[in-house]
């Protein structure tokens, strides 16, 4: 869905406003939410006012914004929340921030520690080992042994850049496959 | 630990979530991505590696009928009600107790379960599986959240263990208090086996996790097993207790129900499990001796509505099937004491 107010960005928020007793729905893309001032004829009572208020302090509040849009499948926040089940596999990063908090207070962590799909298994032991050795190298620096520290820097330097190239052979797959809908 | 130390365990069951990357989760899937995901599935569970281990049959769970719902539920812990309009997918094989679902709140749900505390060997079993799986398909997965599922409760291993114990005598000494509150603190939860309706019925309580992120698979497994030796513990010194205590008590009680599952015409369920509880408390405490307890648990199974009716191939009115249940009990019973 585009955003009503620009027309051109994806609308990624749902507004819901009471005009002379009547609930409106406006969808918009979220810098149009940030740049939305108490002029705007979005915002004629002071409910609204607030709303953007909010929004512009301290980003995206749930209270007031029902709906977040995964960009590959199409779930809303708001839908989630009714449903408690995501759309698919990206609907954990657009909606990380909101997730994360849920994660934690279920889980306990935020990091998974076990299996990898066996495509993850190389890098994940490079990853370990660059993680060991940015230990071995804030040692290094605090025992001030600095010719050490840029030998594990080098290392580390080395093992990313094999990290990168590794990535760079894993295709993502391909977001106008995975369209959804829930209205079967 | 032995078959005869850890007769307080029933069965451990394993259930592994799995989504592919380049699909919707199955709440929003078209019907078309439906076929689509599974005629990829069909041509995996094809390839010849899998096929040397199992052997696989298909059934849409919308051939599913009334007793094999009632069968789904008891021996896979499955909710046949809550996926009919999904057009979900069974793909199993018996005679090794697997089981995968397939769209149902993820696109996979691959179960295993074995009688016994064997959490190590099902998840060798599932995670070798997993891979054969792995190397045709691109599991959904994130390096930092591990797989990813429908339900974030379940994000991470994907991993969920449960231990099915009878544990009368902690029970009747209120010490299952202790089980639930010492559980929980290791992210475990224990929950009557029966539902809230039929609170401790039989004694039979199912152990599980359900924290599926932080924590590797095996150190899951591992937590569970420890959980589960320490649980078997309390309940054998609970048992000790009550034998020394109470052993007259228990003694009538047990050759009571004993009597009533060798004689019985008809029997109903919840008075069935209450018998054959305290006749396995009976054979735990060594006072009757020539009863299998495999054998036992296995009729817990095997007289379960859904199961009779299975075997029965037709439905079977109330009357029968207590009927039936009471004949299979009294031909074990008689058989085998």
């Amino acid at each position: 869905m585009k955003c009503e107010h620009c027309n051109t960005n994806q609308a990624s928020i749902e507004l819901n406003q009471i005009i002379d007793g009547e609930k409106q729905i406006v969808h918009m893309c979220e810098g149009c939410a940030q740049k939305m001032k108490p002029s705007s004829p979005y915002l004629k009572n002071g409910f609204m006012s607030g709303l953007l208020d909010t929004i512009n302090s301290s980003g995206l509040q749930v209270n007031y914004i029902k709906t977040t849009a995964c960009s590959k499948c199409g779930m809303t926040y708001g839908k989630y929340k009714e449903s408690g089940q995501l759309g698919c596999n990206a609907c954990y990063e657009a909606f990380g921030d909101k997730l994360k908090p849920l994660i934690r207070r279920i889980h306990g962590s935020e990091r998974h520690t076990g299996k990898m799909p066996i495509r993850y298994r190389g890098t994940a032991k490079v990853q370990r080992e660059v993680t060991r050795l940015r230990g071995q190298l804030d040692h290094a620096v605090r025992r001030e042994a600095f010719e050490e520290a840029a030998m594990i820097r080098d290392r580390i330097s080395a093992l990313e850049k094999s990290i990168e190239g590794t990535n760079c052979k894993t295709s993502p797959s391909s977001e106008e496959d995975v369209k959804g809908s829930s209205n079967e | 630990m032995s078959r005869v130390q850890d007769s307080c365990v029933i069965e451990s069951r394993i259930w592994v979530s799995r989504n592919i990357a380049d699909f919707p989760f199955p709440s929003i899937m078209t019907k078309d991505l439906r076929h689509k995901l599974i005629s990829e599935l069909e041509h995996v569970f094809q390839s010849e590696a899998i096929r040397k281990n199992y052997h696989l049959s298909w059934q849409s769970g919308r051939d599913v009928g009334y007793a094999e719902q009632l069968m789904l539920q008891v021996k896979y812990g499955f909710n046949h009600k809550r996926f009919e309009d999904k057009g979900y997918q069974m793909v199993q094989d018996p005679t090794e107790n697997l089981m995968i679902f397939v769209g149902t709140d993820d696109h996979l749900r691959i179960q295993k379960h074995q009688f016994g505390l064997t959490l190590g060997a099902l998840w060798d079993q599932l995670s070798a599986l997993d891979d054969q799986l792995d190397n045709a398909l691109e599991y959904a997965f994130d390096p930092t959240l591990g797989y990813l599922t429908s339900h974030v409760t379940d994000v991470g291993t994907g991993v969920h263990a449960s231990v099915l114990m009878h544990l009368p005598a902690l029970t009747e000494t209120g010490y299952i208090e202790w089980v639930n509150h010492a559980a929980s603190q290791l992210g475990l939860s224990v929950s009557e086996h029966y539902g809230r309706e039929n609170k401790g019925l039989g004694a039979l309580y199912r152990i599980q996790n359900h924290v599926t992120l932080g924590h590797t698979e095996w150190e899951i497994i591992d937590t569970m097993t420890e959980v589960v030796r320490q649980i078997s513990i309390k309940e054998e010194d609970a048992l000790q207790t009550l034998v020394v205590s109470k052993r007259l008590e228990l003694e009538d009680r047990l050759y009571r129900s004993l009597g009533v599952l060798r004689s019985a015409r008809l029997m109903e369920r919840d008075e069935m499990l209450e018998h054959l509880s305290s006749i396995r408390m009976g054979i735990r405490a060594q006072i009757l001796k020539n009863i299998p307890i495999e054998g036992l648990d296995e009729l817990i199974f095997k007289t379960d509505s859904g199961v009779l009716q299975l075997e029965s191939e037709r439905i079977l009115n109330a009357l029968e099937l207590k009927a039936q249940r009471a004949s299979l009990c009294r031909a074990f019973f008689i058989e085998e004491a």
